[in-house]
């Protein structure tokens, strides 16, 4: 009766024994689960991370570069709309040149009045010419009207005989007042183009004659520009260089985390060898029974005998899988793979 | 109120001092400063331009400044441009005169 008692008590242990471990081990799966999906989500987070940064990165050069110099452009005319960037520095550049254009063509036009001036001073020393000769010419014709006086008073002595003298002299007489005239509407026409040579050296003066501020304050203005963009190259260059700086860091990091991430191998071992430990345990129950120990038919120092083997036995088999485990965690430590 | 030009004359050398504003009204007395300097074959004599009582100069004033290059022979003329205050400097720069002159 107290044998059968023995064996019941002995299914019992074994069986409560077997519920715990099963109990445990459930759990131990749930935790190997849970830690393995983590692992895999977070693996997958972590890398589009890193894509996200390396866009971010890509995006930012693109944008700076379009706005620097020519190296860059003559990239970026592979793509259609990448020409029409807005290019701050070449729009200030070309604003120089302009001005420069403008500034040449003033001190052109300039040149030009000055020698046109220079021209038409010409023109008014020879317009003093005429007007010297045409009294040169009343000069003359004053002397013919004398020489004509004269002439009437000989004939008026000659009498009837210089009659016909007197009126050749009487001609001679209004040919002088003629040329007299003449040289006059010459004098007023020369008068006129006095005149007219001054009101035109008054506007080419008006055109020569441009105030040379505005081109200095218009380039000193543009130099400041350059100056500006030339700053603001320097602060962008140093922004995408710490922007790069930052990527890189951001890619050091995910790839640490995600070196560490592969601690789901060891995850794995370690719950295996959990596995094969929960069997040695299992086995536990199995070896050593309670009923070994009451068995009463054999001998007591037998029965102790055989319950310290089997303890032996136990405890070398527990040790084999334990050493196993131990082995292969640290073989696996310095030999994580890297992406 | 424009300014007054005075003309020294040496061996191979003819320096012209401009006083006061050198614009346009200017022209006839810059003109005949050098006038009997240049051309046929007088190539090769030196101007020295003294700003040094220059107080203001406009367009015209670089367009003169053209026309005795010019007439001074062109990439032959030797012309000097001495003396600038800073302003007159700096229309100097901007005109590019430096490429065609010597400015000091």
């Amino acid at each position: 009766m107290s044998d059968e008692l023995a064996r019941k008590l002995s299914n019992d242990l074994k069986a409560e024994l077997n519920r715990e471990v099963a109990s445990v081990r459930m759990e131990m799966e749930q935790i190997r689960d849970l830690v393995q999906d983590a692992i895999v989500r977070l693996t997958d987070s972590f890398g589009g991370m890193r894509d996200q940064s390396n866009r971010q990165l890509a995006l930012v050069t693109t944008l700076t570069s379009s706005m620097e110099g020519n190296s860059d452009q003559e990239e970026a005319q592979e793509g259609e709309d990448a020409v029409k960037r807005i290019n701050i520095r070449s729009f200030v550049s070309e604003t120089d040149q302009i001005l420069r254009t403008f500034v040449d063509h003033i001190i052109l036009v300039s040149r030009q009045s000055m020698e046109m001036v220079h021209r038409v001073d010409e023109l008014a020393t020879q317009m003093n010419e005429v007007s010297s000769l045409l009294k040169d010419i009343n000069a003359i014709a004053e002397l013919t009207n004398v020489l004509s006086l004269n002439a009437r008073i000989v004939a008026a002595r000659a009498g009837s005989s210089g009659a016909a003298f007197s009126v050749v002299a009487g001609e001679v007489r209004k040919l002088s007042k003629n040329s007299h005239e003449f040289s006059d509407k010459i004098g007023a026409v020369v008068g006129s183009a006095k005149t007219n040579i001054h009101a035109a050296k008054n506007i080419i003066e008006v055109m020569a004659s441009k105030d040379m501020s505005f081109a200095i304050e218009s380039k000193g203005r543009v130099d400041e520009m350059m100056e500006e963009v030339s700053d603001i190259d320097r602060y962008t260059s140093e922004t995408i260089a710490q922007v790069s700086g930052i990527a890189d860091e951001l890619n050091q990091s995910v790839g640490n985390a995600v070196m560490s991430l592969q601690f789901e191998d060891m995850v794995s071992q370690l719950s295996a060898s959990m596995e094969r430990k929960f069997a040695v345990i299992e086995q536990f129950a199995e070896v050593i029974g309670i009923d070994q120990l009451t068995d009463e038919s054999q001998p007591m120092a037998e029965r102790v005998e055989k319950l310290q083997e089997s303890l032996n036995m136990q405890i070398q088999s527990f040790d084999e899988v334990d050493r196993q485990a131990v082995q292969q965690s640290s073989m696996d430590e310095g030999d994580i793979e890297l992406f | 109120m424009s300014g007054t030009i005075s003309v020294t004359r040496e061996e191979s050398e003819t320096v012209i001092n401009i006083k006061g504003r050198f614009n346009f009204e200017m022209h006839s007395q810059f003109r005949a400063a050098y006038q009997e300097d240049t051309g046929g074959d007088k190539k090769g004599r030196r101007f020295v331009i003294n700003l040094a009582g220059t107080e203001y100069i406009d367009s015209s004033a670089l367009g003169m400044l053209l026309l005795l290059r010019e007439e001074a022979g062109t990439n032959e003329s030797d012309i000097e441009i001495t003396n600038a205050r800073p302003e007159i400097q700096k229309i100097l720069e901007t005109a590019n005169f430096q490429r065609l002159f010597k400015i000091s």
